[in-house]
């Protein structure tokens, strides 16, 4: 499969625009540990970056500093030219309406409908407190009910997001983010809580969405292979640090190799058995 | 649900109005909102709770403070001994209603009950000493055992098999059924396999579930002297019959310093009975879990310690029991928790032999008494219910009172249950003023606070709705706090990450997710309140208590019958309807 992403989108190699996020020496401590250590990273407008690292490599601390959910110890993080951390209540919430994230626990209001958590993806655009369905405009409701569309879940509009399963539930996170109308997308590991099966459903309708909406992405990934054929750029984290940044088609399983196992004790532990087999499918 | 979600999907046509489709679910959670958006301005009236009436009500409360100041310490040698003996009666009511409810326990749990009729029956009593109130129990008792401690203890000690036999019999249920499958497939009898295997295992429980009864007794034992059964209360009504205000409010200080001092006191007691940390939390989250249960919350909670650590029973045994020598014997090492245990325990047993000399129970005078109980009981049937006028219009008083304080207060808890989480409060000052508030709200039982409001604004129906909204601040205040605290986080961050505002991530990621607890805990409020409507008559706050009181004065023992069973069908009404009404908001 890992070529069919690219097959289907022959034109994502798309002239790429100007700089949209701008990372220079970002350092994030939390008590004694380097979350992230020294960053320079920069993505331009349209790109597909997926960040790859084991467990604690600093990716959530990375993206959380980009939408300004977490805050630098040092270094500066611009998105658009902005510094979220920098920014007054009001003008953070309006960049964040142009940055949307995915989380990997959903974050998905249980006792909502599904159609009514997507269409809490509005609410940065409108005013006032919301609720369910019933608290939007029957056009929103057009509008969201086609985004669930999207990701395959039209059917399941009325049903209560606890009660869908895990992979319904990130879709129906997907459709609210593309209901936010963002220009960026941050992806926090999506699918590290789903089954394989589901993992490669969900990846597939991600990047194929955010693709046909021209969005910009960052998603960060356990499982190499999931991206493969989609993304534009690979980018490594170890211990905070940044090790690798490579266009993805050159990609080769040595240099995963070392995102992924820096010495031999590493490559002993269990640790790698679910991330090391993405480098070894892409011989 | 009545229409298939599934089979009906939302049209995408661009002329289709998209709307949730009206469920069974939606059409009874309309129902109920509108019948409370109904009921509850009748109740504000019916109860004299408008503004006017609110306003000078205030005014009358600042005129009786004022008078109330300064508390004056009069005969402080006296007051104590009766604070002393008003504690006491609390600890032999609990004493009273835990030996009565172990057994009728072990009849009513389904894995441990001899028979379908005996657990049937033990199920009834534990519903009927439930639904009727402690203060009714005392009324009836003083009339055949006279003036004194005794009726009160014994009050105390009745009504607690409600709660007590419920909790005891739902830890002996969940208690895990292999040990006594083990105990069984060694050829034990149902008696041995209960002691072995079933014991051990709810023995925490039932320790924290008595100790926390013992605050809830300790909160209406003040109170029983009111009635002539003992206790600092008698004191307190005359103080305020003499219009020595300053006297009662010392007495009602001395009896917030025994509520907050005892309750400390259990809790360190619990801790030391209890040793180990894990099973304390154990117990503990036990009666979290009931206590959601009966607030309609979000099932369980993640106890603090995962309940499959070893136990640290025996980690303290430092040295082995010696198998080869015969001689010597074997025992349980001393190690600290087990003196802590067992001083804790013999403490709680002087305490209880302490209440009991107290109550000076004479044999002797008991059987002379027992003529005058079958007197009573005789007078009793058959129920006379021919003046329902009286009953019925005080009944629904009591309602109205009880639905008037639930709303007041729960309006009045609600901007401080959110200054008071964690998670939603901007400021740690507010923080602090909501959660020591609604503390100080809720050491100051609801019958001292009807008390003083019926000193303050006359007799009626507002003194008592007043007290119940109180009342309502305290306890519903800190389980809405809790539940607020208890959200999962990640909507929230979710929605602020799409550039909500405070307001909309409150309203679209915080409320849909309080609202079943929100609506849980008005509606455990209410119960609770109910309970408590029924006995504000009986120190003049309006009601059908007054009219109880009076049936038992008069000797009419057949109407006061027929107010126990108007009293109890109301209570365990209002019980089912909330428990089903619950049940839709999850």
């Amino acid at each position: 499969m890992a070529n069919q992403g690219r097959d289907k989108d022959p034109g994502h190699q798309a002239p790429l625009g100007e700089t949209v996020v701008k990372i220079s020496g970002l350092t994030k401590v939390f008590g004694d540990t380097r979350a992230v250590d020294g960053i320079d990273l920069e993505v331009m407008s349209g790109e597909l970056v997926v960040l790859i690292g084991l467990s604690g490599a600093g990716k959530s601390t990375l993206l959380r500093c980009i939408n300004g959910l977490a805050h630098p110890t040092e270094g500066t993080v611009e998105v658009f030219g902005l510094s979220p951390s920098d920014l007054g209540k009001r003008e953070l919430r309006q960049l964040r309406r142009r940055v949307g994230f995915i989380f990997q626990h959903f974050g998905l209001v249980g006792r909502l409908t599904a159609l009514g958590n997507v269409l809490a993806g509005s609410v940065g655009r409108v005013r006032g407190p919301r609720y369910d369905i019933s608290s939007y405009s029957q056009e929103k409701r057009h509008e969201a009910l086609e985004q669930l569309d999207r990701v395959g879940l039209a059917r399941n509009a009325y049903q209560r997001a606890d009660t869908l399963s895990g992979g319904e539930k990130q879709r129906v996170a997907i459709a609210r983010t593309l209901f936010q109308q963002p220009e960026i997308v941050l992806a926090d590991e999506p699918v590290a809580s789903l089954d394989p099966e589901s993992s490669e459903q969900v990846m597939e309708i991600l990047f194929k969405v955010c693709r046909e909406d021209n969005f910009t992405v960052l998603c960060s990934l356990h499982q190499v292979e999931l991206a493969l054929g989609w993304a534009d750029r690979m980018v490594g984290l170890r211990n905070g640090k940044l090790v690798l940044d490579t266009p993805a088609h050159s990609l080769t399983s040595e240099e995963a190799m070392r995102v992924y196992s820096s010495d031999g004790a590493l490559r002993a532990s269990g640790r790698q058995r679910g991330t090391g087999t993405g480098p070894e499918s892409n011989r | 649900m009545t229409v298939d979600l599934r089979r009906d999907p939302p049209s995408t046509e661009p002329g289709h109005k998209i709307r949730v489709p009206l469920t069974r679910r939606r059409v009874i959670l309309a129902t109920f909102w509108i019948g409370l958006l109904l009921l509850v301005p009748l109740a504000m009236i019916r109860s004299d709770v408008v503004p006017a009436t609110l306003i000078d009500g205030l005014e009358d409360l600042g005129n009786l403070l004022a008078r109330m100041w300064p508390p004056s310490w009069y005969e402080p040698a006296r007051l104590l001994g009766l604070l002393w003996e008003t504690f006491l009666i609390a600890v032999a009511g609990t004493f009273i209603g835990v030996v009565l409810s172990v057994p009728l326990a072990f009849l009513a749990a389904r894995n441990t009950t001899p028979s379908q009729l005996m657990f049937g029956a033990s199920r009834a009593v534990i519903t009927v000493t439930r639904a009727i109130p402690d203060l009714v129990f005392a009324i009836i008792f003083v009339r055949f055992l006279g003036l004194g401690p005794l009726p009160g203890a014994l009050a105390l000690g009745i009504h607690s098999i409600g709660m007590l036999g419920k909790l005891f019999a739902d830890a002996i249920e969940e208690s895990d059924p292999s040990p006594m499958e083990a105990t069984y497939s060694l050829g034990a009898t149902k008696l041995q396999a209960i002691a072995t295997s079933v014991v051990p295992q709810v023995m925490p429980k039932f320790i924290g579930v008595s100790l926390y009864r013992l605050d809830i007794n300790l909160r209406m034992s003040p109170v029983l002297g009111f009635v002539g059964a003992g206790g600092i209360g008698f004191e307190l009504q005359g103080a305020l019959r003499q219009i020595r205000y300053d006297r009662g409010l010392t007495i009602i200080i001395m009896i917030l310093v025994l509520i907050v001092v005892v309750e400390r006191l259990s809790s360190a007691l619990r801790r030391s009975i209890l040793g180990s940390e894990s099973e304390e939390a154990r117990a503990a989250g036990f009666l979290r879990r009931r206590f959601r249960r009966i607030a309609g919350g979000r099932g369980a909670l993640p106890s603090s310690s995962s309940p499959g650590e070893p136990s640290p029973l025996i980690a303290p045994v430092e040295t082995p029991p010696p198998i080869s020598e015969p001689e010597e014997r074997i025992r349980i090492p001393w190690t600290r928790r087990r003196l802590g245990q067992f001083g804790a325990g013999l403490g709680l047993a002087a305490l209880v032999v302490a209440s009991f000399a107290m109550l000076d129970i004479d044999p002797a005078d008991a059987w002379r008494r027992l003529p005058a109980l079958s007197s009573m009981l005789s007078g009793m049937w058959p129920p006379d219910f021919t003046e329902p006028g009286l009953w019925l219009s005080a009944t629904f008083e009591s309602l109205m009172i009880a639905i008037a304080g639930t709303f007041l207060g729960v309006i009045i808890t609600l901007p401080f249950a959110f200054f008071g989480a964690r998670n939603v409060t901007g400021s740690r000052v507010l923080y602090n003023t909501a959660r020591y508030g609604v503390v100080l709200v809720r050491g100051v039982p609801e019958l001292i606070m009807a008390v003083m409001f019926v000193a303050a604004v006359g007799l009626g129906p507002f003194a008592g709705a007043m007290a119940l909204a109180i009342g309502t601040i305290g306890l519903s205040g800190k389980l809405l706090m809790d539940s607020i605290e208890e959200i999962d986080p990640s909507p929230l961050e979710a929605m602020s990450s799409t550039g909500a505002t405070r307001l909309q991530v409150a309203s679209v990621a915080i409320t849909p997710q309080v609202t079943p607890s929100m609506v849980g805990t008005v509606l455990y409020q209410l119960d609770i309140n109910i309970r408590a409507s029924v006995i504000l008559g009986i120190v003049g706050a309006g009601g059908v208590g007054f009219i109880l009181l009076n049936s038992v004065r008069a000797l009419h023992y057949d109407r006061t019958l027929a107010m126990l069973i108007v009293i109890f069908v109301v209570v365990y009404a209002i019980e089912r309807l909330a428990a089903w009404i619950r049940s839709y908001f999850i």
